[in-house]
């Protein structure tokens, strides 16, 4: 994995505005911070603070109302779509609440979605099952998401997002939907690939534990951030 | 994109989708059913009437002499051509010698199609007279013999005749009624028309009363065949095999045109329903499209994606569709082949098959177009908030462009000409959209106008105005059914009511009589033992009539003979009607050129047996149809004794008269026993041909018409479809707060009844207009629509689109809130 001399991710004071009933709602009121390669950084709040609005900016779902964004050294605010499907492609991983698998996929199949973008077969298949293998669902292969447990789902979905060996993970909530053991487990997990793998980690969250492993909290109150 | 990844990818979906991957299969079956139906149906009929012209001339061309026989000069001159070279054979044909048959035992008898005497040495020139027993060669001998004749299969199994059998042939224009003997049957005739009786010249001559029965001559061209020119100016009439070809080719094309119009219009109507379940289908994968985006995957890619899961769907509705049509062509075929004598042929093209499914892929995805563009301009961050697709105007304007580009190429491929391709498309699209604007304002103006209803009706009308696309697309392909069937099935049943007679003046007579002069004494005691009231006799024999200067009437075919006129069959235009052996009434028209006779006037008569007789104008008459069943006359009018005298054995006494109802069988009965050689035909047997060709039309035009009202069912499923997968959310929290499912299925039953009688009411209502304007253009046309079927039909409609409703809405109106409400 990579490593930058530049900041990981450099938020210039970002805004963004959505149209909620008919006018446009700041979300954000100007976020500006910096992200070090390998950082794992907690992104905290109470709901509607905008934490999810700032995650999707920073995962290149959702583009600022102004401000620029820079992620391992490319101002995303400026790329045209095919760029940007490229970076969430090569660059970014994102883990979400609801895991978000694709139900008519196997877990392997799921896994090595991503790389059948620009790949052949048979270095996908041989990727999913090593990156499978490193979240330990070896023996899960050929199920679909429906016959897994959330937990397992949630494997399966940090895989996929790690299979293209991303400089950065985005994570949403990602124990959300688990209980507090899985949860532990999923954390746990994350931390480890972390270390293998080398990535910068950015998780939104509710649950103190997983604001507890971040290397540094960023608290988001009413679209402004302030550092704890 | 790794292929192997994309095409498990689109299989899994489809197999995935369930119930819409199913409709929207069904919409693209539906179309190609169709379609191939309807094309194979138009190539069986092409295959019939445009195979080998010769055939059907029955030789290299057919000469005769306009609307008179060819005579014995005639003949030798045929004769003359043979010997020169000009000609190498000939055979001599000649029809009308009868048109009803009657199976000798049998009571009531049978309306021919066709009756054909030919010249036995030479008949046919072309074409395959296949015999069901013996050889074809043998065609000549078994007809040879005066009284023996070879049906065709389809007379023999109607009136359960095998050879040796014997019946009874006369009626129509022909002399007495004579008795004949099967000696064959034709499995196919060599232009593949049915409903037929072969027999000799000799025989004709028996059947017509006279010696000139010959009509035309068939011929194949010698080394120096005579050219056309020379031939019209010697009098012939020529037709040739080119000019059959042509006048079937227009009839072909016509046809043609008209069924695959019919199935390229289906292909629309199921291409509209893929387009509306595809929107489904993806709408319902918002999350996993963002997914998509989200590790990766561009808008290309998911257009790749999807189009292959469509084109998959249009394969396999394909598949399922060319099957159903292959099949639905067959039993189509039977129905039209009952509607005329022609003796269709049964053949499956494969490549109208391969076709098929071609067009079910291409249909697809022209069709899921617009759905996959919508779908692949997801945005990634709807996996963070819900957020409603961009819609790109622009973008919507140029897909619809290339969507009706592309299907009015496959339209012109399939009708072979880019003229009607676009034309056909153009003309659905324009209909469509004018519907869509009149429906829909005519539709919402009662939804919208405020009225006192009970609760479940009023939320019923709001909810249908809540998603007005879907709503106006079912109600228009509702629409589109009922009004097609409406229109045809009483269009069709008013001609039906037509051929009854109902429309015209009841003279009363529901039977007549055929018989000789010999039989016409036991008749007329048989007919007054019988019960039968108000009859009156009428005498039918051949003679040719001359003017005092020898001037031919040829254009008059034989005389009646009528002592009075009680039917009322002639309006005298000049003149008086005058009894007595020497006046007669003449046709009006012998005024004018080149005859111009005038009251007072003689005239010439000789039969063919050599009887004569002089008579004078008394008055000049026109003829006037009073029923279906009571002949006009034939020629000049005399007395009954006169015609009786210059008929002599060849001439036909007829007999009309009042039977009642329920008491034909019993008259003949009677007649069978007394007078077994006399032809008895009812009002109702004159018109069973015509009856069963009209339920026969019927029965097809409604089979082909239900066609659109199976797509408006469709098109309902694909509307309340949508509409589950919108409203799931509020049905969750309907549930939540006390409503039970049978409730809630309710209304949306109550809903889709309430669109059935919108389009039930509006399609009759089209009809009842279409009607109004038809019989103010033609007062002739004078239809009239069923009380009873405009009501039948909006109840059918309202079915439909209840059925269809309760059976989609049934799964999502019982699903668990709590699993709703979660999901959201």
């Amino acid at each position: 994995m990579q490593s930058y001399d530049r900041p990981a991710i450099e938020a210039i004071d970002l805004t963004r505005s959505l149209p909620l009933g008919g006018e446009l709602v700041p979300i954000l009121k100007g976020v500006s911070f910096n992200v070090d390669p390998g950082e794992w950084i907690a992104l905290t709040g109470p709901s509607g603070s905008g934490k999810s609005t700032l995650l999707g900016i920073l995962a290149g779902l959702d583009s600022p109302t102004s401000g620029r964004i820079v992620v391992g050294g490319t101002d995303i605010t400026r790329l045209g779509e095919r760029a940007m499907a490229r970076l969430r492609n090569e660059k970014i991983g994102v883990v979400f609440q609801s895991f978000n698998l694709i139900g008519s996929l196997t877990a392997q199949e799921n896994v090595e979605a991503p790389l059948h973008v620009s790949s052949s077969g048979l270095r996908a298949r041989d990727a999913a099952r090593e990156m499978l293998g490193l979240v330990g669902l070896s023996d899960r292969l050929d199920h679909r998401p429906h016959q897994l447990s959330g937990g397992q789902q949630q494997r399966v979905a940090i895989a996929r997002a790690l299979v293209t060996r991303p400089a950065l993970l985005i994570a949403d909530e990602p124990t959300g939907n688990l209980d507090s053991a899985t949860g532990t487990q999923v954390l746990e997990l994350l931390a480890a690939l972390r270390r293998d793998l080398r990535f910068t980690v950015v998780v939104a969250t509710h649950d103190p534990e997983v604001a507890s492993r971040a290397d540094r909290n960023l608290h988001m109150i009413d679209g402004l951030l302030e550092e704890r | 994109m790794n292929t192997a990844f994309a095409l498990r990818y689109a299989a899994r979906n489809l197999l995935r989708g369930g119930q819409r991957t199913l409709l929207a299969t069904a919409c693209v079956g539906f179309g190609v059913m169709s379609l191939v139906a309807l094309q194979l149906l138009s190539s069986m009929i092409a295959a019939s009437i445009a195979l080998d012209t010769r055939s059907v001339l029955g030789g290299d061309a057919s000469l005769s002499r306009g609307d008179r026989p060819l005579t014995a000069d005639d003949v030798a001159a045929l004769e003359r051509m043979r010997t020169q070279g000009g000609i190498a054979s000939y055979a001599l044909t000649s029809q009308g010698g009868g048109a009803i048959l009657k199976r000798a035992g049998a009571g009531r008898a049978y309306v021919l199609g066709r009756a054909l005497g030919v010249s036995p040495e030479t008949f046919p020139l072309v074409g395959e007279m296949r015999l069901g027993t013996g050889p074809a060669r043998a065609f000549g001998r078994l007809i040879a013999e005066p009284g023996t004749a070879v049906i065709t299969r389809d007379v023999a199994d109607s009136e359960g005749l095998a050879a040796g059998d014997s019946f009874t042939l006369g009626g129509g224009a022909a002399g007495a009624p004579v008795r004949l003997r099967v000696t064959g049957i034709a499995e196919l005739t060599p232009d593949c028309q049915g409903d037929t009786v072969f027999y000799s010249l000799a025989t004709a001559r028996r059947l017509a009363g006279r010696e000139n029965v010959v009509a035309s001559a068939q011929v194949l061209w010698g080394p120096a065949p005579p050219a056309a020119e020379t031939l019209k100016s010697e009098g012939w009439s020529v037709m040739t095999p080119d000019q059959v070809a042509k006048q079937r080719a227009r009839v072909v094309d016509l046809f043609g045109l008209m069924l695959k119009g019919a199935g390229i219009l289906g292909l629309l109507l199921g291409g509209i329903g893929l387009s509306n379940t595809m929107q489904v289908l993806l709408a319902r994968r918002k999350l996993e499209i963002a997914t998509l985006k989200t590790i990766g995957y561009e808008r290309r890619h998911l257009v790749l994606l999807f189009g292959l899961e469509t084109a998959m769907l249009g394969a396999v509705g394909g598949l399922a569709g060319a099957a159903a049509g292959a099949g639905l062509s067959f039993w189509l075929r039977t129905l039209l082949g009952r509607v005329g004598p022609i003796m269709l042929g049964s053949s499956v093209d494969p490549r109208v098959l391969a076709g098929g499914v071609a067009v079910g892929v291409a249909t697809a995805v022209i069709f899921g177009l617009h759905a996959i563009a919508r779908a692949s301009a997801v945005r990634p961050s709807t996996l963070l908030r819900d957020l409603p697709t961009p819609m790109v105007w622009g973008e919507a304007a140029v897909l619809y462009a290339v969507l009706g580009v592309l299907f009015s190429a496959l339209a012109a491929a399939v009708l072979r000409s880019v003229l009607y391709g676009a034309g056909v498309v153009a003309a659905g699209a324009v209909g469509l959209a004018l519907l869509v604007v009149v429906l829909g304002a005519g539709f919402f103006a009662i939804v919208a106008v405020p009225l006192p209803l009970p609760g479940i009706v009023a939320l019923a009308r709001r909810n249908l105005r809540r998603n007005p696309l879907h709503t106006l697309v079912a109600l228009v392909a509702l629409f589109c059914g009922v009004f097609t069937i409406g229109f045809s099935g009483a269009a069709i049943e008013n001609g039906r009511r037509r051929l009854e007679g109902r429309e015209l003046p009841n003279h009363g007579a529901d039977v007549i009589v055929y018989a000789s002069p010999a039989d016409a004494g036991p008749v007329a005691a048989a007919l007054e033992r019988a019960g039968v009231k108000s009859v009156e006799r009428f005498v039918t024999s051949p003679a040719e009539a001359r003017t005092a200067s020898g001037r031919s009437l040829d254009v008059l075919r034989g005389i009646t003979g009528r002592d009075a006129d009680r039917a009322g069959t002639v309006r005298i235009v000049e003149g008086a009607w005058s009894k007595g052996p020497e006046a007669t009434l003449a046709p009006a028209r012998l005024r004018g050129e080149p005859w111009k006779l005038k009251v007072g006037d003689a005239v010439e008569l000789s039969s063919p047996r050599g009887e004569r007789a002089r008579v004078s104008i008394a008055g000049f008459y026109e003829p006037k149809r009073v029923s279906p069943l009571v002949p006009g006359p034939a020629g000049l009018i005399l007395d009954v004794a006169t015609a009786l005298r210059l008929g002599g054995p060849a001439a036909q006494v007829n007999f009309t008269g009042e039977a009642g109802e329920g008491r034909l069988d019993a008259v003949a009965e009677t007649l069978a026993r007394d007078a077994p050689d006399a032809l008895l035909l009812s009002r109702a047997e004159l018109n069973s041909t015509m009856q069963t060709v009209m339920g026969n039309l019927f029965a097809f035009v409604i089979a082909v018409a239900g066609l659109a009202l199976v797509a408006g069912g469709v098109l309902i499923a694909n509307s309340v479809g949508l509409a589950m997968l919108e409203r799931r959310r509020e049905m969750g929290i309907f549930k939540a707060i006390g409503y039970s499912s049978a409730r809630i299925l309710s209304g949306i039953a109550v809903e889709y009844a309430l669109l059935g009688l919108v389009a039930g009411a509006a399609g009759m209502g089209a009809v009842a207009l279409a009607f109004g304007v038809i019989n103010r253009l033609r007062p002739a046309a004078r239809l009239v629509l069923d009380p009873v079927q405009a009501p039948a039909m909006i109840a059918v409609a309202i079915v439909i689109a209840f059925a269809s409703a309760v059976a989609v809405a049934w799964r999502p109106t019982h699903a668990r809130p709590l699993e709703v409400l979660r999901l959201e």
